[in-house]
């Protein structure tokens, strides 16, 4: 029987190195990614973590008007809560933080606790988990609530933020801080 | 064997063939040349890599990066990450600080990677990395393995009676083989040592809430200034003459009295000194008088109570001159107020003659002055019968002058010096009478 190219054994040794080869990817892949699941994933779509109502502007800046306000120097706080969202196309998860900053002397007198999943009780937050510390310095402030993903059935986060004026703080009445929270989002990959 | 049973068997036996080739080229090429073909897991470098694609990439020492390569590095949490140098620096020991990001990101990432080596990315292959990626899905590997399997079988199996070889132990060789060729990869791949990776193109997104808090309530009540010492308008011809004597420290001092009522407490008194002297300007700078009124206002020093005093001055520094002082208290909550007076230090003139001028009824005077140079101007006072005259004004540099018209009537001339708007003491008298003869008399 006469064949085109050899008997074909060459080959059929050669093809014992695509075991070789799938071997290698998918342990590493199983090593390096250090979850059961096998092989990699590639995935579409994009990312994007939205505030409140705002629908996948990049990057978002959102007018907090509900925090803006005035806080006693006799010693005060308020709290209002603050939807973060994992408003990203395609089945994406992210980790985010948060980074605050507070301007002028009235901004290294206020302090920040940010509650995951807390409520407004009054001017404090309850319940819920602290993110980062408790009763923070709110210029400098940082956090981390963890991840988020789109195709959870609540795919985001309540957080109750309280932002508090010590008494004794020897702020001037009249004195305005601007504050930011910094939402960051890094694509997490299983 | 038909002819479609051959091109089958061909088919199969080339494909495991190529495949098994290049799995093995690949494996070489890793570790021959460093070169690692990385899978793009999403889409933040796209269009330069989209989802999917296949890298190929090579392991560099860092000091090879440069700011726009792309290279994929170990993150914090292990996984891997490919993106775009957009900084690096270097770090304390040798390796290197790289700010990497996505080309789609807003952003660079968060974490700053220190690596020693990075896999540069060379190139790219569209797509490619979805073939890699279903390979190393469980279908992919059965898949794999079935052709592998498939292609031992053709390749080996007797293609006509062949004596001398049992059929039972070249199928047991081939079992054992694929098994063993399975084993080494995977013991490769587990090991670390396959240069294969997938890697996390990853991206990020930002968004930003801002408000503005306002401080309310407090104390919104001013303190309240009082009591200056030398008082407003006050004038000697020493400063010792002049001096709060209260101070505590001595005399010298200048002194005010600070109360606030609105709770939050005086915090701070500060006086601002400026003198005027023959048409010159000097202020007072805490240690010295210099010239204009530049100088910031001094912070005067508690002494009991509500009193607050002035450091440093003295009668070497408080010469001759209208002196403006300006206080300025402020609370601990903020609010703050103002008290200015006025001061002199100046000689007092000295009526040496005062002559009737017949005829037209005026009396002419004339005075001494022992001040340096010139007071700004000097003002007579004078009247009888309790009613006052309108003050005369004659210039800083005359040391005599005419009064208006005055007949039939019996007063006093007095005579002041002016120097910034404040009056030195009255002079001594110089009395005067008569009603068409005139009298003028010093006591």
């Amino acid at each position: 029987m006469p064949s085109w190219f050899g008997r074909g054994r060459t080959r059929a040794l050669l093809s014992a190195g695509l075991l070789v080869g799938v071997g290698a990817v998918g342990t590493s892949a199983y090593w390096s990614a250090g979850t059961q699941a096998t092989g990699t994933t590639v995935q579409s779509g994009t990312i994007h973590i939205d505030l409140a109502t705002n629908n996948r502007v990049k990057p978002e800046t959102y007018a907090w008007t509900a925090l803006t306000g005035s806080l006693a120097v006799a010693g005060e706080s308020q709290a209002k809560v603050l939807r973060v969202r994992n408003n990203s196309i395609g089945g994406l998860t992210f980790g985010y933080t948060i980074a605050a900053t507070a301007s002028g002397t009235l901004g290294g007198a206020l302090k920040v606790t940010v509650r995951n999943g807390g409520t407004v009780s009054g001017t404090t937050c309850t319940g819920g988990t602290v993110v980062g510390t408790a009763n923070a310095d709110l210029n400098g402030y940082n956090g981390a609530p963890g991840q988020l993903s789109s195709s959870a059935a609540t795919p985001y986060h309540d957080l109750c933020v309280q932002v508090s004026l010590p008494a004794g703080s020897g702020v001037t009445s009249g004195a305005t801080s601007n504050i930011a929270f910094t939402f960051s989002a890094t694509q997490v990959v299983s | 064997m038909t002819r479609t049973q051959r091109i089958a068997r061909e088919l199969v036996l080339w494909t495991g063939g190529a495949l098994g080739a290049l799995c093995l080229l690949a494996l070489l090429a890793g570790w021959l040349l460093n070169v690692t073909p990385l899978v793009f897991q999403s889409g933040s470098m796209s269009p330069s890599y989209d989802a999917g694609a296949l890298g190929i990439a090579r392991k560099v020492p860092a000091s090879e990066l440069r700011v726009g390569d792309v290279v994929s590095v170990e993150s914090a949490q292990g996984g891997r990450v490919t993106h775009r140098v957009v900084a690096i620096s270097g770090a304390e020991d040798g390796r290197a600080l790289l700010r990497l990001q996505g080309d789609t990101n807003p952003a660079p990432d968060t974490e700053t990677y220190a690596v020693r080596t990075a896999d540069r990315v060379a190139f790219g292959v569209p797509k490619a990395g979805y073939v890699l990626s279903a390979a190393s899905t469980p279908v992919g590997l059965l898949l794999g393995g079935l052709l592998v399997v498939g292609s031992i079988f053709l390749g080996f199996r007797p293609q006509g009676p062949r004596p001398g070889a049992p059929a039972g132990r070249r199928h047991a060789a081939i079992a054992v083989g694929a098994v063993s060729a399975l084993t080494i990869g995977g013991a490769i791949g587990a090991s670390g040592l396959a240069p294969f990776s997938p890697t996390g193109a990853l991206w990020s997104d930002s968004a930003t809430a801002n408000a503005t808090i306002t401080a309310t309530g407090g104390d919104t009540t001013p303190p309240v200034l009082s009591n200056p010492l030398p008082a407003d308008g006050a004038s000697a011809t020493t400063w010792g003459g002049l001096d709060c004597a209260d101070s505590g420290a001595g005399f010298g001092q200048i002194c005010v009295n600070a109360t606030d009522t609105g709770g939050s407490g005086v915090s701070t008194v500060t006086v601002k000194l400026v003198r005027t002297n023959n048409g010159v300007l000097t202020c007072w700078n805490g240690t010295a008088f210099i010239a204009g009124n530049g100088c910031s206002a001094q912070t005067m020093l508690l002494v009991s109570g509500s009193q607050y005093r002035t450091n440093n001055l003295s009668a070497v520094l408080m010469t001759q001159g209208g002196y403006t002082a300006t206080f300025t208290a402020t609370d601990v909550a903020g609010n703050s107020a103002t008290l200015t007076t006025a001061f002199a230090v100046q000689p007092t003139p000295v009526i040496t003659a005062c002559v009737p001028i017949n005829g037209n009824n005026p009396y002419n005077l004339t005075w001494t002055w022992a001040g340096a140079g010139n007071p700004d101007s000097f003002k007579l006072y004078y009247g009888g019968g309790g009613s006052l005259r309108t003050p005369t004004t004659f210039a800083g540099n005359v040391r005599n002058g005419q009064t208006q018209s005055i007949n039939n009537e019996a007063g006093t001339f007095r005579l002041v010096a002016v120097i910034g708007g404040v009056e030195s003491a009255l002079s001594n008298p110089a009395n005067y009478s008569g009603n068409g003869n005139k009298n003028c008399a010093i006591p």
